[in-house]
């Protein structure tokens, strides 16, 4: 499973001279074309789930009491409903709060491991990796049935208690993308520092991070989107006092269908595709400096 | 520049990754300001010798020291070596400048220096105003002439090169081995150049060390090892040669179907032996003045190679060999006999070692290509 999800990462700058890309025939070849299989899972995702994402967009505008589509009307009501209920403004303030620490702390841990994973080959590094991706593969349910039991124990919930469960969700993204990007550093290039006169922790700061650096923020950019909507194990982690924005909309969706709901969606959405523009942007900035 | 220039010894060095043995019992001395070549097949322990001078991995056993100080556990930044690697290593994320530049960094020398030595240095590798560039925005020549730069910036004692030129094409190769002698000769730094091309090795090299299976072969000038290869690795490695599976009786090298070679008594003890010929010492026609051996080969299969015939033959003593001969005349089709005047007193004379030879251990491509060296001498001979 790390192989697909790193193949689907950035390459970071490669030290070979190549360019794999620019010698890759287009479309057709040897009488058959893989070009248009990309039509299928692509239409599907688009009509099965981001068009139902975007109703979420007009019934924010609707002035209907409850969620309904098409919109009655147009009005703003819902949103300035969410600023001004402070417990919508305190889950989001919460949410970034959790989602930033835990991004950092991920790329704190993660980071060491994604290179001395990445970087050489050793024994026993398959089974290392499978640990540190475990987070991925357990089911959600029981991380969080399991983490509410133990973590309670020690007091361990709210603020510090979120963070340290999604710290532990997320490190494998950080993980895998630092592997992603070290396992493109030639290891000539560390022999080549220590010649030139660099000691092993000067080889670490001044060639490897700035190389593993993209593999970084590619990894804290998942880890932090992660976080920010991850539900399951914040329902059992939150207390009254301290609730995420995904645990205050779980909660206002069982009550009653609140349209601030809908609008929250948006800003949401929004959000994501921003980030998104921006992991494309930096993507493409890479390859134009190739 | 002013470079300090090292000696380099090793003795008896051994390294080993778990149960193999990559080299064993290296004994060697380099001189100050000499220019000496690796030169050996594939995993026969180049890399890894080269590897411990520099300090990236630590022998079994053995010392090395440079100028006569201990340096064998002494950490690589430690040793003051420029070293260059066959795939480039520049660092990606910085410029050609920053490249060149990271050593001196290392050093703290102060910036206006620093902008100085690195101009000075690409200068040195025909590079000068390229500091801004990318390495990935130059062609694998001019980055390992950034990487010679880069290697070379710091003035170091020794410089050492991983086959660098081995990523290169032809032409460029035999620029820039030009280019890399020049450099020695202007900068006076001991260089060690490791290398499995033996021309390469013969053109640049003041003293060559040939390695075989983790162990040094012969250590010579490239003459000596041309001319008077110690053993048959050797002179199979090293240059073509036509060879005889032979005797020595004590008194006189006999061959099977041939006789008596009556050439000057080898210095070996008795027992089976090979008796090589350069290409310059055979010729097509007997010359007066010279005492030849006269063999009869039969052509196995032949081929044109521009302005040369290379054919394998078969030889009375049942060894098979390929000789080049001029495309002009005579018939060198598959059965054809061809007359051989081998010079007796260019004779070479190696103990059997009963090992594979090079050309068994690796399919050579340059088997069919014809070699200057033979051409020049047929040439010259058959006229
Ligand atoms: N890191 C390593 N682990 C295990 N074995 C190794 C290692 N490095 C080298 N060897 C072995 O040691 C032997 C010598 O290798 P070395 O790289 O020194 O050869 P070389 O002469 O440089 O060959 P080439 O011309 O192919 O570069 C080989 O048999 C090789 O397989
Ligand atoms: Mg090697």
């Amino acid at each position: 499973m790390t192989r697909s999800i790193e193949q689907t990462v950035q390459p970071t700058k490669s030290l070979s001279h190549g360019d794999p890309e620019r010698s890759m025939p287009k479309g057709r070849r040897a009488g058959f074309s893989l070009r248009w299989w990309w039509i299928v899972p692509t239409v599907l995702i688009v009509v099965l789930l981001l068009l139902p994402s975007l109703v979420v967009i007009p019934m924010s505008f609707s002035p209907s009491e409850i969620l309904t589509f098409p919109p009655t009307g147009f009005s703003m009501k819902w949103y300035e409903n969410f600023i001004e209920d402070p417990q919508w403004t305190k889950a989001i303030g919460n949410s970034f709060a959790v989602a930033l620490v835990t991004s950092v702390f991920a790329a704190l841990i993660g980071t060491p491991a994604g290179i001395a994973l990445g970087f050489r080959r050793w024994r026993g590094q398959g089974i290392v990796l499978a640990l540190l991706v475990s987070p991925v593969i357990v089911p959600p349910m029981v991380i969080a049935v399991g983490m509410y039991v133990t973590y309670a124990q020690f007091d361990l919930t709210g603020f510090w208690g979120l963070v340290a469960a999604h710290t532990m969700l997320v490190t494998p993204f950080v993980v895998v993308t630092v592997i992603a990007s070290v396992s493109q550093i030639n290891p000539a290039a560390a022999d080549a520092a220590r010649s030139l006169g660099a000691a092993p922790f000067t080889v670490i700061t001044r060639i490897l991070l700035p190389l593993a650096l993209p593999g970084i923020i590619s990894g804290m950019l998942f880890a932090f989107v992660t976080s920010w909507d991850e539900v399951v194990v914040a329902l059992y982690l939150t207390d009254p006092g301290f609730k995420t924005l995904p645990v205050v909309m779980w909660d206002q969706l069982r009550e009653r269908v609140d349209p601030t709901v809908a609008a929250i969606a948006t800003i949401l959405l929004l959000i994501t595709i921003l980030i998104m523009i921006v992991v494309l942007l930096r993507g493409r900035r890479r390859k134009v400096g190739n | 520049m002013a470079i300090d220039a090292t000696s380099v010894t090793l003795r008896s060095v051994t390294k080993s990754y778990g149960q193999a043995i990559a080299v064993e019992g290296i004994d060697l001395t380099i001189n100050r300001g000499e220019f000496v070549s690796m030169l050996g097949p594939s995993g026969s322990g180049k890399t890894t010798t080269l590897k411990m001078i520099a300090g990236f991995e630590a022998p079994n056993s053995g010392q090395i020291t440079f100028d006569g100080d201990d340096v064998t556990n002494v950490a690589p930044e430690k040793r003051n070596i420029g070293v260059v690697f066959q795939n480039y290593s520049l660092f990606p994320h910085l410029t050609v400048g920053q490249n060149v530049a990271f050593p001196l960094k290392m050093r703290k020398v102060p910036a206006a220096e620093r902008a100085k030595r690195v101009a000075d240095a690409l200068a040195l590798v025909e590079l000068a105003g390229y500091e801004r560039r990318r390495p990935d925005s130059l062609s694998g020549g001019q980055q390992q002439r950034v990487a010679i730069a880069r290697a070379l910036v710091f003035e170091p004692s020794l410089l050492v090169m991983d086959e660098p030129l081995g990523a290169l094409d032809r032409r460029l190769r035999e620029v820039m081995q030009l280019e890399i002698k020049a450099l020695h000769e202007r900068l006076g730094v001991t260089v060690i150049y490791v290398t499995h091309d033996q021309e390469e090795a013969l053109t640049m090299s003041d003293r060559i060390v040939v390695f075989s299976q983790g162990r040094v072969e012969q250590v010579g000038t490239p003459r000596e090892i041309y001319d008077e290869p110690a053993t048959e690795f050797v002179a199979d490695f090293v240059g073509e040669s036509l060879a005889l599976t032979a005797a020595w009786t004590g008194t006189d090298v006999v061959a099977e179907n041939v006789g008596g070679l009556s050439i000057a008594a080898p210095d070996l003890p008795t027992g089976p032996v090979r008796v090589l010929w350069r290409p310059h010492a055979i010729s097509l026609e007997p010359i007066s003045d010279a005492h030849e051996i006269h063999v009869r080969a039969r052509v196995l299969t032949s081929g044109y190679a521009g302005g040369v015939v290379r054919a394998r033959i078969a030889l009375p003593t049942h060894d098979e060999g390929i000789v080049s001969i001029p495309a002009v005349g005579g018939d060198y089709t598959t059965g054809a006999s061809i007359d051989l005047y081998l010079r007796a007193d260019r004779a070479i004379v190696v103990p059997t070692d009963g090992r594979a030879t090079p050309s068994d251990l690796e399919a050579s491509p340059s088997d069919m290509e014809a070699s200057p060296n033979t051409l020049e001498a047929f040439g010259a001979d058959h006229g």
